[in-house]
């Protein structure tokens, strides 16, 4: 690192840079931006405006509507239809929509429409919590490589290749069909294929943010490395991190929903609705909406994270 | 360009052979003996395992073995199928022709379709046929493939009767398999009512699967023509009163087309996992139908071969990409 010119004031220019998220600001925003103070408020401007241009097309307004009420209802939804999902109702198999039964039964007599609740509830948290594993787990990977550079990075960057060499199913497959079917192992087979693309992501926007003055102001002021890292560099990845994680979740959970078809997901007899889907592929002739109704709770939801991942980007980059 | 090429070759091995392990790998730490399994399961005869287990070296140690194992695959040895009693390399190359007639076909369906949206999205930015096309290709792209399939099928087999709903051909018909390529094979036997058998059993998997490279391309052709259709030679040709259909497919068709080729290596998983699910639903007897059996039947052999062959034709796609961008325009050629 070369030394600092005597007369800048180092320790002022690092401490202004750091909380800076992004370095977007419009032209009114900046008079303030050197008072330390005005840190949190100016934050707060910011995500006003990200949730007005969040909302500001009809299309990703509705994504993200349309993923909050499925959340909702997987959430609450339990709660208030309170049918036991693996009740079998033996006088009701394959029985049509009925008020006792608002989506039918399927073969084994069990409520469908409870079947489904329970199932999203399995599909989104384990989507939920493969996408915060692997942006974690990948998030830490691309941030050490591209900061640290060298040998460290190309071992890394080889490492995520190979575990790209594979289409993600494909390697899900695998992983979970070695493993054998449960949850736990269905998360660590999703979150598998999914690590080397969130490393590579973040990898590469820190090689961007490592060149910039605050940067360099950090290190001349004599930072360490280890808080230049977490402090500078990826509080300014966060925002890329969260456009990751919206868009991987409508991928992640096709993934899940896929090994749950294929019968290598979440064992039975609990639900999910790729699983549902295996189960009443069977029924198509007899039953279509049994095979109906998980499909579209996937699609839909699978959309709405897309659309919002795309409204996320919109609304962080308005370059974009 | 030279050293292009050169760099990405030699990545290659590095890759197959970390394939090889993870694959070897993931084969050892399975559940299962693959002696027993090869010798019939658990009534097998103690003695039989006990030579089967002898004879492929299974007690050796695990690098010895790994290094066996990719001695065998140089040589181009994958090893029996324990399911089907025949040599993985015999099965694969039956197996293949079905699974490259459906992805040929999405291809085909799908690349038109999916760059008719984008350029239509392109030329009316920001009006309502722009959204609408953008909501069709990421409704495309977040349909679990499998679900199209059942509803498709559902549809025009069950319900209208218009299509078959599985195999590639109906029950007790054969071909005279000289390609593998039914369609083929149906012409080259000069029998046109098989080969409209072929077609119609051909029309739903491949339907379905052409969604995949659809909302691929709709969604990058889009970004891709809005890009050149701002060039200024574009404005010069509209200034020119050069009709909008030549300046669109002519002009600007020729610089929007070229970037796609290097999505061949992002449309390529997204197609094989595709195929693997279609094949599933529609009974088609193709390697992803094959593999899903293997890995049923834990036939480690097979799910190994399948598994490094996917690999290397998408590290090979990856590279011919490349390649075939640096080749074809000029302007990446000089730096």
């Amino acid at each position: 690192m070369t030394t600092p010119p005597a007369d800048l004031p180092t320790e002022a220019t690092a401490a202004l840079a750091a909380p800076l998220p992004e370095a977007e600001l419009s032209a009114a925003e900046l008079p303030t931006a050197g008072l330390p103070e005005a840190g949190p408020r100016r934050s707060h401007g910011r995500g006003r405006a990200v949730l007005r241009r969040l909302f500001r097309s009809k299309l990703s307004g509705a994504g993200v509507l349309v993923l909050a009420v499925v959340v909702v209802a997987v959430t609450v939804g339990p709660f208030v239809w309170t049918v036991d999902p693996n009740e079998q109702d033996l006088l009701a198999r394959s029985a049509n929509p009925s008020a006792e039964h608002p989506l039918g039964t399927d073969s084994l007599g069990r409520d469908v429409l409870s079947r489904v609740l329970h199932g999203g509830r399995a599909s989104l948290s384990i989507a939920l919590v493969a996408v915060a594993v692997s942006t974690t787990i990948g998030g830490s990977i691309g941030l050490v490589a591209g900061f640290v550079r060298g040998v460290t990075d190309s071992i890394l960057m080889r490492l995520m290749d190979v575990l790209l060499a594979l289409p993600s199913l494909l390697l899900a497959l695998l992983v979970s069909a070695t493993l054998g079917p449960s949850v736990r192992n269905t998360v660590i087979a999703v979150v598998l294929p999914s690590i080397p693309a969130d490393a590579r992501m973040v990898r590469s926007v820190v090689l961007s943010v490592r060149e910039r003055d605050f940067v360099l102001a950090a290190r001349a002021s004599g930072v360490r490395p280890w808080r230049i890292m977490v402090r500078h560099v990826l509080a300014n990845c966060l925002g890329t991190v969260l456009v990751m994680a919206s868009v991987s979740l409508g991928f992640v959970l096709l993934i899940v929903a896929g090994l749950g078809f294929l019968g290598l997901g979440v064992p039975p007899p609990d639900a999910e609705w790729g699983a549902m889907l295996s189960d009443a592929s069977t029924y198509i002739v007899s039953r279509p909406v049994v095979v109906l109704a998980p499909g579209l709770a996937i699609f839909l939801t699978a959309l709405a994270a897309n659309l919002t991942g795309d409204a996320l980007r919109d609304a962080l980059d308005p370059r974009a | 360009m030279r050293a292009l090429v050169l760099r990405r070759l030699a990545v290659l091995p590095v890759l197959l052979l970390g394939t090889t392990l993870l694959v070897f790998v993931l084969g050892r730490l399975a559940p299962g003996d693959p002696a027993e399994l090869f010798a019939g399961g658990h009534q097998a005869d103690p003695e039989v395992i006990e030579r089967v287990r002898t004879e492929w070296g299974l007690e050796d140690p695990l690098p010895v073995q790994y290094a066996r194992y990719v001695g065998r695959v140089v040589r181009g040895d994958l090893g029996r199928s324990t399911t089907q009693q025949a040599d993985v390399t015999d099965v694969l190359g039956r197996r293949l022709p079905a699974s490259l007639e459906l992805t040929g076909g999405a291809l085909l369906i799908g690349v038109p379709v999916g760059v008719g949206l984008g350029v239509a999205a392109a030329r009316h930015r920001g009006r309502a046929l722009d959204d609408a096309s953008r909501l069709v290709a990421m409704a495309g792209a977040s349909a679990p493939i499998f679900w199209v399939a059942l509803v498709l099928g559902y549809l025009f087999s069950v319900r209208l009767g218009w299509l078959p709903l599985s195999g590639r051909l109906p029950p007790f018909t054969t071909v005279d398999e000289v390609t593998g390529f039914y369609t083929v094979d149906a012409l080259l036997q000069g029998d046109l009512d098989l080969f409209g058998s072929v077609l119609r059993h051909l029309a739903l998997p491949v339907i379905t699967l052409a969604i995949v490279p659809a909302a691929v391309l709709a969604r990058f052709a889009r970004a891709s023509f809005l890009e050149v259709l701002g060039e200024n030679y574009i404005r010069t040709a509209h200034a020119y009163g050069i009709p909008q259909r030549t300046v669109v497919w002519r002009l600007a068709a020729r610089n929007a087309v070229l970037p796609l080729i290097t999505l061949l290596s992002l449309l390529l998983p997204a197609l094989i996992v595709g195929a693997v699910l279609v094949e599933n639903v529609f009974s088609w007897p193709g390697v992803g139908s094959f593999l899903l059996e293997a890995l049923q039947a834990r036939d480690y052999a097979v799910v190994q071969s399948v598994t490094l062959i996917v690999a290397a034709i998408y590290a090979l796609t990856g590279l011919a990409a490349d390649v075939a961008y640096a080749a074809l325009d000029p302007r990446t050629r000089r730096s």
